[in-house]
């Protein structure tokens, strides 16, 4: 018998129908074996030498896995396809002691497909030791950080107070777009529209220079005065200009990009879209869902040209099938992005969160394989004068779009945030050709007010830490997730507001551990960790240049906690006689 | 450059090793009835789905179980030119099989309950539901613990996958009980012992760097030491046990207004823990009546060794008006917190 041992209960039946008789498919359920809780469990002078214990609650699974693990012939350890996967898997192996000769090997379950299931038990590989060097590494910081930065938080701030590593960045990141937006003073500016009509057909400009200067003003009787002007002037066409514009599909989903777009399209936060996803991986729907990578499988790639040249024709598809490459900063890219298993298993009409979200996700990664949509883009330069040919010093400016051929669009468009500008908004101008005279219907003059930052979305914050390397796939929805559990922000009209106890919190981290809350010192941190998981560096590296950063800043922080609060005098009456 | 602790692992098997013939979609076993896969309950399968071992969910799911708020569907469904298929039934696949305990009141007291929950997962709307089987139950807890513990170790003795707890409950089921009870839909009770049981939110490791409350104390003198910091800190440990009413005791005693003095509040800046006597140094004492008459004293607060009951004593230290006898209190505190 040969023994499978997968994260969750609820792919080992559909493994099991896959691989047949002789195979014995276990679940370990996560983690099996962590630090201790009720200590730091790393010993700072011995190398950091972390000390793991069982979790509580998991002896049971732990005791039957290391039997069944025993009286296997083979053991595939098949934990999810990434560091906390590979980690589990070498914490199994460390509790096993199984003899040398056991042949144990790691199963990759990047689908859980028959053929993606049968291709890895068939092709396994060992275990990757510099993915749980990396994985240890970051336990071990997020260790030091969380147990030794919280008791002084707690202390200093007279109150339950935690303080996690990228957790804490999170929070810095909600605090500081707050202070912007209370900072920001608006401002009141002016614009001027022009109703034009062309042989009939209306369609607006806009005053887009006066002389040298920029057409709007921060006062409105300028406009005004404009506009009187305006009713006795001639007004033609300047100059026009017509191009074909394309615009072409974003590549299928990474994580955080699913996590955003299922935030603005589907209302779903961060760990609830997670949550689905899993269900959707494990039910065999989807890839896995925890990667930074852009990158799609040939024989699907393959899959959704012929689907697509089927269902739409061979005009939707590209010249050249699409190759898209990561942009993200500190990308580990080493999955396939998100995408559906099978893409001829279409989305369903069922009002339910988790179909929506397949949905999306074969709407994404169909469109992402299928060609540009195209436009017809018209823009003219207006000028006005006395007389045609001695035009004022201003300038107005029309522009229009139409769609020459829908491409990707006919599948999906990107969902975007409630409240969010679109460019999508598109005139279609009349058929205009230089010099020609043009008819003024109304002008209108504008009030506008500047506008602050907006506070953040679940999803533009997941995007805000992806920009800014903060954060891994396995730990964007986990960490919004924790500073809104533990009310340092909260959720309201769908945007992110810090609460007293996060900004009090914020303010004790930034004012003690600044640098290790800052972007780039979190980012460094990721950038290291992705080093030791390419073999280039090695834990002990990345613990003793964190350490080194880190101890001045806990000693700072805890000094201040000691320093005594300067006593006043008690006062004390004499009784009442 | 680092090595790779694990190159010494064994060479995977050739490729031929297996060649995992998966069984043909047609053959029958995919959809006997006896297919262990298949839950018994019920079997039949009138519109067979792709996946043979899906159930129909309308047997597996509670309207009101665990139910998740829906959103409409995203807007570009209408998109023109994608037209959205029929709906299908495909949604729900097993999730997990675990036996559980419950306890439930009776006319004579509790039972406890020991039965088998049967989980199912619906990816489209990402809501769990089950059936549950109580398979025995017993006055005694201790007893049903001892029952729940031997059936999980006959599971692992059998080497049982989790899908096949499912069957081994029923048969089990079936042995203990003359009449035994069938499989019925999963209620309130039978999922939060599930989750009791198996937190599926412990799947990963988040929050456990979220140091526990009893344990603030000593990680707070881990970080102290290891920030090199000198630690005199107080614990509540070495604080002085002085209630208010005691307090107020004492101090009448030796003619102190005490009102609005409270122990917990003000702490004893200085305790001398051999002696058991809490000290507030620069203790300022107007008089209302009289400006020109305040003093400053030392306040100490101590327990009489043989009956046990609390002691004030005012020591006064500097006489004068009210600004002397205040500057004087808070030089007195100064002098003392830098001694300390």
């Amino acid at each position: 018998m040969k023994l499978v041992i997968v994260e969750s209960p609820a792919k080992s039946k559909k493994i099991a129908g896959y691989l047949g008789p002789g195979w014995r498919i276990e679940a370990c359920l996560g983690h099996v074996r962590d630090l201790p809780e009720s200590s730091l469990g790393v010993a700072i002078d011995a190398d950091f030498r972390p000390t793991y214990e069982v979790l509580p609650g998991k002896g049971h699974v732990v005791k039957k896995l290391l039997k069944a693990m025993k009286e296997a012939e083979a053991v595939y350890l098949a934990t999810d396809p990434d560091r906390e996967g590979e980690a589990i898997a070498w914490h199994l192996l460390m509790l096993a002691t199984l003899p040398q000769d056991k042949p144990i090997y790691r199963a990759l379950f990047h689908a859980i497909t028959k053929e993606a299931v049968q291709e890895a038990v068939a092709n396994p590989q060992t275990l990757d030791g510099n993915l749980v060097e990396a994985q240890q590494a970051r336990r071990i910081v997020d260790r030091l950080v969380g147990y030794l930065a919280s008791p002084l938080a707690a202390r200093a701030l007279d109150g339950k107070y935690s303080a996690g590593r990228v957790q804490s960045v999170c929070l810095r990141l909600v605090v500081e777009r707050e202070r912007e937006i209370e900072a920001f003073k608006p401002e009141l500016y002016w614009t001027l529209n022009l109703k034009l009509a062309a042989e009939g057909q209306e369609f607006t400009a806009r005053l887009s220079r006066v002389k040298e200067a920029e057409g709007t003003t921060k006062t409105r009787d300028p406009l005004e005065r404009l506009t009187t002007l305006l009713q006795t002037a001639r007004l033609w066409v300047h100059k026009t200009v017509k191009t074909v514009k394309t615009r072409s599909p974003l590549p299928p989903f990474t994580t955080s990009s699913l996590q955003q777009a299922a935030s603005k399209g589907l209302g779903l936060s961060p760990d609830r879209t997670m949550a689905l996803a899993q269900t959707l991986y494990e039910q065999g729907w989807i890839t896995y869902m925890r990667t930074d990578g852009v990158s799609i499988a040939p024989e699907a790639q393959s899959s959704a040209q012929a689907y697509i040249a089927g269902e739409y024709g061979a005009d939707y598809l590209p010249p050249e099938p699409p190759l898209y490459i990561g942009k993200t900063l500190n990308a580990q890219d080493a999955h396939e992005a998100i995408r559906p298993t099978d893409v001829n298993r279409l989305p369903q009409e069922v009002a339910g969160d988790g179909a929506a979200l397949y949905s999306l996700i074969w709407k994404r990664f169909v469109a992402s394989q299928m060609a540009p949509a195209r436009y017809a883009a018209t823009g003219a330069v207006i000028h006005a004068g006395k007389a045609q040919g001695q035009p004022y010093p201003i300038e107005f400016r029309a522009q229009g779009r139409t769609m020459l051929f829908d491409g990707f669009l006919k599948v999906y468009e990107e969902p975007s945030d409630d409240g969010d500008e679109t460019d999508e908004a598109s005139e279609i101008l009349p058929h205009l050709t230089d010099n020609q005279m043009l008819t003024l219907i109304t002008p209108q003059v504008e009030e506008h007010q500047t506008r602050s930052l907006a506070r953040y979305t679940e999803a533009s914050l997941v995007q805000a830490l992806e920009q800014r390397g903060i954060g891994r796939p396995s730990t964007y929805a986990s960490m919004i997730k924790t500073v809104k559990d533990k009310g340092y922000i909260k959720l309201s009209q769908k945007r992110l507001i810090p609460t007293e106890n996060g900004r009090t919190l914020c303010g004790f981290l930034s004012a003690h551990f600044a640098d290790v809350l800052a972007d780039h010192y979190t980012a460094q941190l990721e950038t290291q960790l992705d080093e030791v998981a390419a073999g280039r560096s090695t834990r002990l590296d990345v613990l003793r240049a964190f350490w080194q950063g880190f101890q001045p800043q806990l000693a700072q922080a805890a000094a201040s906690v000691v320093t005594p609060t300067p006593l006043k005098p008690l006062m004390l009456r004499p009784a009442e006689e | 450059m680092p090595t790779n602790p694990y190159d010494d692992m064994p060479e995977p098997p050739p490729l031929d090793d297996d060649p995992f013939e998966p069984p043909h979609p047609d053959d029958a076993y995919f959809m006997a009835l006896d297919d262990p896969w298949i839950p018994p309950q019920p079997p039949d399968f009138d519109d067979v789905p792709p996946d043979p071992w899906l159930p129909d969910d309308d047997r597996f799911i509670r309207n009101d179980a665990l139910s998740l708020p829906d959103v409409p569907p995203l807007s570009q469904d209408g998109l023109p030119g994608f037209e959205t298929p029929e709906p299908t039934d495909t949604g729900w696949s097993w999730h997990d099989t675990q036996l559980i305990g419950i306890e439930r009141p009776t006319d004579d007291g509790t039972a406890y309950e020991i039965g088998c929950l049967d989980l199912y997962a619906n990816a489209n709307t990402g809501e769990v539901g089950g059936h549950y089987l109580p398979m025995t139950a017993f006055a005694d807890r201790d007893v049903a613990s001892s029952f729940y513990q031997d059936m999980n170790h006959e599971i692992e003795e059998q080497g049982l996958s989790v899908h096949e707890i499912r069957d081994f409950a029923q048969d089990k089921t079936v042995a203990l009980n003359e009449e035994p009870q069938e499989w019925r839909e999963a209620g309130h009770e039978e999922y939060a012992a599930y989750e009791y049981l198996r937190d599926l939110a412990a799947l990963d490791l988040a929050g456990r760097d979220d140091p526990p409350d009893h344990q603030l104390e000593p990680l707070l003198q881990t970080a102290l030491d290891l920030g090199g910091v000198a630690n005199d800190l107080e614990t509540d440990a070495s604080r002085p046990d002085i209630g208010q009413s005691s307090t107020f005791e004492a101090l009448s005693a030796i003619g102190i207004e005490a009102e609005g003095f409270d122990p917990a509040k003000n702490p004893p800046p200085f305790y001398d823990a051999e002696a058991g006597t809490a000290y507030w140094i620069g203790v300022f004492q107007p008089d209302k009546d009289d400006r020109e008459n305040c003093v400053t004293s030392i306040l100490s607060l101590g327990r009489d060794p043989e009956t046990g009951d609390l002691e004030a004593q005012l020591a006064p230290c500097v006489p004068g008006d009210w600004d002397k006898a205040y500057a004087s209190a808070e030089y007195l505190i100064q002098v003392a917190q830098k001694g300390a």
